[in-house]
């Protein structure tokens, strides 16, 4: 982010405009004193309503400008909030070794935070207040009998309040936006710092790419820049960062040793990084970060463990779907044999039929057949006998 | 694998001060059981001491093991569990704990000189019970669980579908045999109206 946000603050314009409406409503009602003409900003549901009823104009005037309070409310608030975002990403840009200022980063990034959040529920409540009033607006118009304008008023004022609220939530939409560059701007910064720190202290670069990849992957996360900038805030702390760390016997050395006598033997997340031999060289870089770095790097795991098992789970699927459709086909030719077997079974019935019909009609030619048989025996006997 | 003790103190001066905590001691008798709360509380308070803010530890201690997190507001979240219990869990209660509690309670509640146990926070005692099977509450386990009983259910359905692939084999066998003995019958019953016209 080279360059800074230009927030127009047009706030006061609102204002006069609002004012300048409700002059200009307060004017039309004293002479009229009826529906108002269409040009009527924030028009809220019991405008059509209060038809010729000057007596309820003050609930007009008070619920009308309930919307425009809560409209112009949240833009301020949205004002406000860009401006901290601009002070937070001047904060972000410095590149300074030693001046860095984590706490306020910190306390900016969580004033932020909940000034977003904020923001949000009062948007939400205005597009309630914007749908209930226009639901209620447009049944009143159509309900009203005057027919003077009064539908058509409920209809556009119900657009306008509609189109404030879009325009709320876009502005808050790319307040969010830079908030997320500047925590991405913040969290390279902090490791382009500790590459530069790392040139001081030998055998660490494998851990600051850990570091890298962890942020990378962490990369606009809210909570990431908390965690990666305690870090940068426990070696702010330490005071001798800047000179070699080699020297044993520093203060965090000694806790280091205290927390040793708790734990017998050395398997605390500590020393889990690195090898025990190289811990008094790196622990004044990475007192804090080993803890997290290992917390991280494990939920990093145990996510692309679920990674890997998802993938496998597809490809299971996918074997699956093959053989199921390798063994269609089969199933094809056992339905064309069936219906080979059909076929054939039925041409051999009606053969049988044509058969049997023929024999049935043939008791003549069955008596012939016989008698012809018995004058052959009967001539066979003769001969022989 | 059990979990033993949530509790958040204030570790921002020396002597830490414990903010809110929950005990789960049903697995110590009766008469031991004071004497392990008190020893819980203690160690917890040396815990968060030494655990600088922005700092997560795990300290091992004669089969108990103690996650630490240190915030830096001030406040660091521990438990105490066995050593069964994955630190990874452990870790991600204590970071939701904080969180809720923070979003609670904020700054002014707690950072008195002697606050004390002045802020209550009931949903400790639900995490406790929750989280004592850290595979059913974790959402990263469950879904790993969940992803393993599918991969199984899947390989199930696999081999019967390799069954099914050899009985649909055996079945387009019987279908051919089937479909030549047909054949024959029907070449047959044609032979036996061809032959005989005579009669």
């Amino acid at each position: 982010m080279s360059h800074t946000i230009t927030i127009q603050d047009r706030t006061p314009e609102f204002r006069s405009i609002l004012t300048q409406a409700q002059k200009s409503l307060a004017r039309q009602r004293k002479p009229l004193g009826s529906t108002p003409q269409h040009s009527q900003p924030l028009l809220s549901p019991s405008a059509s309503s209060q038809n010729g009823s000057a007596t309820s104009t003050p609930p007009t005037r008070k619920q009308r400008s309930e919307f425009a309070r809560n409209a112009a409310g949240i833009g301020r608030g949205i004002g406000a909030t860009m401006g901290k975002l601009q002070r937070l990403a001047e904060l972000a840009k410095r590149k300074t070794l030693f001046d860095d200022r984590p706490v306020e980063i910190a306390e900016l990034t969580y004033v932020i935070k909940q000034d977003l959040a904020g923001l949000n529920q009062q948007i939400g409540a205005l597009q309630q207040l914007q749908r209930r009033s226009g639901t209620a607006g447009g049944g009143g118009g159509a309900g009203g009998k005057d027919g003077r304008g009064g539908g058509s008023n409920s209809r556009e004022e119900g657009e306008h309040n509609k189109n404030v609220v879009l325009l709320l939530q876009g502005k808050l939409a790319d307040v969010g936006a830079n908030f997320k560059d500047v925590l991405e701007v913040r969290t390279r910064n902090i490791q382009a710092s500790r590459s530069r720190q790392d040139n001081f202290v030998s055998a660490v670069s494998l851990q600051s790419q850990q570091q890298q990849q962890q942020q990378q992957q962490n990369g606009g996360h809210l909570d990431a820049a908390r965690r990666t900038d305690s870090p940068l805030y426990s070696t702010t702390t330490t005071p001798s960062r800047g000179r070699s760390p080699k020297p044993p016997g520093q203060t965090s050395g000694a806790a280091q040793q205290d927390l040793l006598s708790l734990d017998p033997s050395s398997t605390s997340a500590l020393y889990q990084s690195n090898g025990p031999t190289s811990q008094q060289q790196v622990q004044l870089m990475e007192e804090g970060t080993p803890s997290t770095s290992t917390y991280v790097s494990q939920r990093g795991e145990a996510i692309e463990a679920i990674e890997r098992t998802i993938a496998d789970l597809g490809g299971i699927f996918g074997q699956l779907a093959q053989m199921v459709s390798e063994q269609s086909e089969q199933i094809q030719r056992i339905d064309a044999n069936t219906d080979d077997v059909v076929d054939n079974v039925d041409g051999a019935q009606r053969e049988l039929m044509k058969y049997w019909a023929r024999v049935q009609g043939n008791r003549w030619l069955v008596a012939k057949m016989m008698g012809v048989l018995m004058v052959f025996f009967l001539v066979w006997v003769l001969v022989a006998g | 694998m059990k979990l033993l003790y949530i509790g958040i103190l204030r570790n921002e001066d020396k002597p830490a001060v414990e903010l809110c905590a929950e005990r789960d001691l049903s697995s110590y008798s009766r008469f031991t059981r004071t004497s392990v709360g008190e020893f819980m509380s203690l160690f917890c308070r040396t815990v968060a001491e030494r655990t600088r803010p922005g700092q997560r530890q795990d300290v091992e201690e004669q089969s108990y093991t103690f996650h630490a997190y240190a915030r830096s507001e001030g406040v660091a979240g521990i438990i105490i569990s066995d050593q069964e219990y994955p630190a990874l869990v452990a870790h991600q209660l204590l970071s939701k704990v904080l969180d809720e509690f923070l979003a609670r309670y904020p700054r002014s509640a707690w950072s008195g000189s002697k606050a004390g146990e002045g802020c209550p926070f009931p949903q400790l005692k639900e995490y406790i019970v929750k989280y004592q099977d850290p595979h059913a509450a974790d959402s990263i386990m469950k879904i790993q669980k969940e992803l393993d009983e599918t991969k199984i259910v899947l390989h199930k359905t696999i081999e019967s579908v390799l069954e099914r692939g050899e009985k649909i084999d055996s079945l387009v066998a019987k279908s051919d045999g089937l479909s030549a003995q047909s054949k024959m019958f029907y070449t047959q019953a044609k032979k036996q109206n061809s032959c005989c016209t005579v009669m």
